[in-house]
C-alpha cells in the first residue's frame, strides 16, 4: 500500500509542480552561488568584500542616539513588525517618555527635547512619510528604506552627544526601553542595534581570514546550512498543498464512501498516506542534497562533512515538511475544505516575514522556518545548536500528535460520529438545484 | 425578465453556497493587514506596500474557487445536463468574483484614506491588476487540475516568487507600485484576461468531450 501511495503521489500534478518549484528555487537561489561562496577572495576586488557587524559602542552609541533623536523630532518611528515597513506615530505621553530616554542618554534636559519637537512640529506642514527607496533582503523580502528622515534639516534643533559617563550596558537598556515604547522591532531593539548601527566594510585581510576559517570549520557544514536555509522556505510551505490534495481527491472522486466500507484501518490508511507524502517530498530534497554534496566535492575535494547535506536535510528540512503535511491532513480531514492552505499559508508567511531582520541566524522561539542565510556566522550556529535541535524536535513531535489526531477523526467519521461538520456544508445537488 | 431573475438567482446561490467562506477569509485578511503594515499617514508609494503585497491577495481568495462547487464531487454530468449553460454559470461566478474583488479593494482603500493615507486611482487600479492576475492564475490551474488545492498552489508560489525575484519578473511583477512603476499593470490585466479566457477554453473543451 505504501508503494501504491508513493506511485500515486509521484504521478500527480501537484507533486510534479512541487518538485519543479524546489528544483528551480534550489538552482536560482542557492546552486548558482556555490562557486562564489567557496572561492577565495581576490586582492583589490572592485566589488568589495561585503560588511561585517562590529559591536563597537563608540560606533553604535552616537549613531543610534542621532537616529532616535531624528525620529523623535518627526514623531515618525520606523519599525518592521513582520518584516514590512511600519511608520509608528506615538502619543504625547509616549513621546515624553522617549524625550526622557534621550535626556538620560545625552544629559540634555527632557524639556529641551520636548520644546525642540514642538518647534519641529509647528514648522513642518506635513506629517506624511516619504517611503524612500525599495530594498530587498537576501531572502527576497521587500523593505522600504525611509529616506526623508536622514534629510531632516536639523538647523535650530539641539546639538546632542552621548554622555561620557554612560556605560554601554545602560545605553542598550535605554534603547531597549525606547523599542518597547515604539512597539517592538524598531532599529533600537537590543538584538538589532549592532546590525543597524555597527556595519563596517571588510578589507581583503578580513575576507581572507573568514575564508580560511570557513575551510577550517568545515565548508560542508556551512554549505549544508545555507542549503537548508534556502530549501527550507519552500519545502515547508508546499507539502500542505499535497496533503490537502490527497485528502480532497478521495472526496471529489466519491472514494470516501468506498474507503469507509473497506476493512483497512483508519490508522493504517492515514499513517501510510502521511508517510508516503513525507517520503516523496524528501526524495526531491535528497536528490538536491546529493547535487550539493557533489558540488562541494568538485570544488573543495574530499573534505570532511561531505555527507552533511543529507544530515541537514533530515534534521533541518524534514521537520518542516512533516508539520506542513500533518496540519494539511488534520484540517482537511476535519473540515473537508482546503482551509489548511489559508491557515498554514498565513503561519508560513508570518514566520518568514517576522524573521526578515534576523536572516543570518535565527532558530529561537520555535520559529517555523529557522534561518541562517550565510555561510558565515558559525559562532551563532555552534552556540544555538541546542535551540535548533529543540525547535526541530518540537515540530516532529507536534506533527506526530497531529497525525494521530487525524487518524482519530478519520476513524470517528467512518464510524458515523462527527457527522456535524465544522463548516456547514450543503450537498452539491442541492446547490445545483438552486442554480 | 425571467432570464435576468435566473441570473440573479445564480449569483445569489454562488454568494451563499460558494463564496461566503472566501469572503470571510478576505475580511480576516483585511483585519490582519494593519497588524503587519502601517496604513495611516502614508504617501501613495508607501501605501502601495499594504495594498499590493497583502490586500491584492483577495483576488486569489475570491477568483480561485469559482470551479470549486463542481470539484466537491462527481456531479459534472448532472450539472452539464441542466437547462442553463454551465459555462454561463461559470462566467457569472467569474464576474461576481471580479466585482467583489474591486469592491473589497475599494473598501480597504477607503479605510486607508480615512486613516490619512494618500490613495490614488493608480494605486487602486494597480492593486486590482495584481489581484485579478493572482486570481486568474488560480482559476486556470484549478480548472485544469480540477482540484482547488492545486488551484491555490500556483498563485501562492507565484506570490512568494515575487518576494524572492522582485522586478526580475519583468512585466508580470506584482509589487511594481512600491517601486513607483505602473508600466507592469496593463500587462497584468492583459495576462489575467488571457489566463481567464484559457480557463473558459479548457472548460468548454472538457464539456464538449464529455
Amino acid at each position: 500500500m505504501f508503494l501504491k501511495e508513493c506511485k500515486k503521489i509521484l504521478l500527480s500534478i501537484p507533486y510534479i509542480i512541487i518538485a519543479a518549484i524546489l528544483i528551480v528555487f534550489f538552482y536560482t537561489q542557492f546552486y548558482v552561488g556555490i562557486n562564489a561562496d567557496l572561492t577565495a577572495p581576490q586582492p583589490d576586488d572592485p566589488a568589495g568584500y561585503g560588511y561585517y557587524t562590529q559591536d563597537d559602542p563608540t560606533l553604535i552609541m552616537p549613531a543610534a542616539t542621532d537616529s532616535l533623536f531624528l525620529e523623535f523630532l518627526n514623531n515618525a518611528y520606523i519599525a518592521y513588525p513582520q518584516g514590512f515597513y511600519k511608520n509608528v506615530t506615538l502619543s504625547d505621553s509616549d513621546q515624553a517618555q522617549i524625550a526622557e530616554i534621550l535626556s538620560k542618554i545625552t544629559g540634555v534636559p527632557t524639556e529641551d527635547f520636548l520644546a525642540a519637537e514642538k518647534e519641529e512640529r509647528e514648522s513642518s506642514s506635513t506629517t506624511v512619510i516619504d517611503a524612500g527607496e525599495e530594498a530587498k533582503a537576501e531572502d527576497g523580502s521587500i523593505y522600504i528604506i525611509p529616506n526623508n528622515l536622514t534629510e531632516v534639516d536639523r538647523s535650530g534643533t539641539l546639538d546632542i552627544s552621548v554622555r561620557e559617563d554612560l556605560s554601554y550596558e545602560e545605553f542598550i537598556a535605554l534603547m531597549d526601553q525606547a523599542d518597547k515604547i515604539i512597539g517592538g522591532e524598531s532599529y533600537y531593539k537590543r538584538a538589532s542595534l549592532a546590525s543597524h548601527f555597527g556595519q563596517m566594510p571588510k578589507d581583503y585581510t578580513q575576507a581572507m581570514a573568514d575564508y580560511e576559517a570557513l575551510l577550517e570549520n568545515g565548508a560542508g557544514v556551512a554549505l549544508s546550512r545555507l542549503f537548508s536555509d534556502y530549501l527550507g522556505i519552500f519545502a515547508t510551505l508546499l507539502p500542505v498543498f499535497l496533503a490537502v490534495w490527497l485528502v480532497m481527491k478521495d472526496r471529489a472522486a466519491r472514494m470516501n464512501e468506498l474507503v469507509s466500507t473497506r476493512q483497512i484501518s483508519s490508522w493504517k490508511l492515514i499513517g501510510v498516506r502521511y508517510l508516503a507524502l513525507v517520503c516523496m517530498v524528501m526524495l526531491v530534497v535528497f536528490v538536491l542534497a546529493g547535487i550539493t554534496a557533489t558540488s562541494i566535492y568538485s570544488i573543495c575535494g574530499a573534505i570532511d562533512g561531505l555527507y552533511m547535506p543529507f544530515v541537514f536535510a533530515i534534521g533541518w528540512i524534514m521537520p518542516g515538511i512533516m508539520i506542513s503535511a500533518s496540519l494539511g491532513m488534520i484540517l482537511t480531514v476535519l473540515t473537508g475544505t482546503p482551509a489548511a492552505i489559508a491557515v498554514f499559508g498565513l503561519w508560513w508567511f508570518l514566520s518568514l516575514t517576522s524573521n526578515v531582520s534576523n536572516i543570518y541566524g535565527n532558530y529561537e522561539n520555535f520559529t517555523l522556518i529557522p534561518r541562517h542565510n550565510t555561510i558565515e556566522n558559525t559562532a551563532y550556529f555552534t552556540e544555538n545548536l541546542r535551540a535548533l535541535a529543540e525547535n526541530r524536535f518540537f515540530y516532529v513531535a507536534l506533527s506526530i500528535v497531529l497525525v494521530l489526531f487525524s487518524m482519530y477523526i478519520y476513524e470517528a467519521k467512518r464510524r458515523g460520529r462527527w457527522h456535524v461538520s465544522i463548516i456547514k456544508q450543503r450537498s452539491n445537488h442541492q446547490i445545483e438545484f438552486e442554480e | 425578465m425571467s432570464a435576468l431573475l435566473s441570473n440573479v438567482q445564480i449569483i445569489k446561490s454562488n454568494l451563499k453556497n460558494n463564496l461566503f467562506p472566501h469572503l470571510i477569509l478576505t475580511l480576516l485578511l483585511f483585519l490582519l493587514t494593519p497588524a503587519i503594515f502601517s496604513i495611516s499617514h502614508l504617501n501613495a508609494r508607501a501605501a502601495a506596500a499594504p495594498m499590493e503585497t497583502f490586500v491584492a491577495l483577495c483576488g486569489m481568495l475570491l477568483l480561485t474557487p469559482i470551479y470549486y462547487p463542481e470539484q466537491k464531487g462527481v456531479i459534472n454530468e448532472t450539472v452539464e445536463a441542466k437547462y442553463v449553460n454551465h459555462l454561463w454559470i461559470i462566467f457569472l461566478r467569474f464576474l461576481t468574483a471580479w466585482v467583489l474583488t474591486a469592491l473589497a479593494i475599494l473598501l480597504f482603500a477607503g479605510i486607508m484614506l480615512y486613516c490619512g493615507s494618500t490613495i490614488t486611482g493608480r494605486l487602486i487600479l494597480g492593486t486590482f491588476a495584481s489581484a485579478i492576475f493572482l486570481g486568474a492564475l488560480g482559476m486556470l490551474t484549478s480548472c485544469i487540475s480540477e482540484n482547488i488545492a492545486v488551484g491555490y498552489m500556483i498563485p501562492v508560489i507565484y506570490y512568494a516568487f515575487n518576494f524572492a525575484m522582485g522586478p526580475k519578473l519583468g512585466n508580470f511583477y506584482l509589487f511594481s507600485l512600491t517601486g513607483d512603476s505602473f508600466a507592469e499593470k496593463p500587462w497584468l490585466v492583459g495576462g489575467s484576461i488571457v489566463l481567464a479566457a484559457a480557463a473558459f477554453g479548457v472548460q468548454y473543451v472538457r464539456m464538449k468531450r464529455r
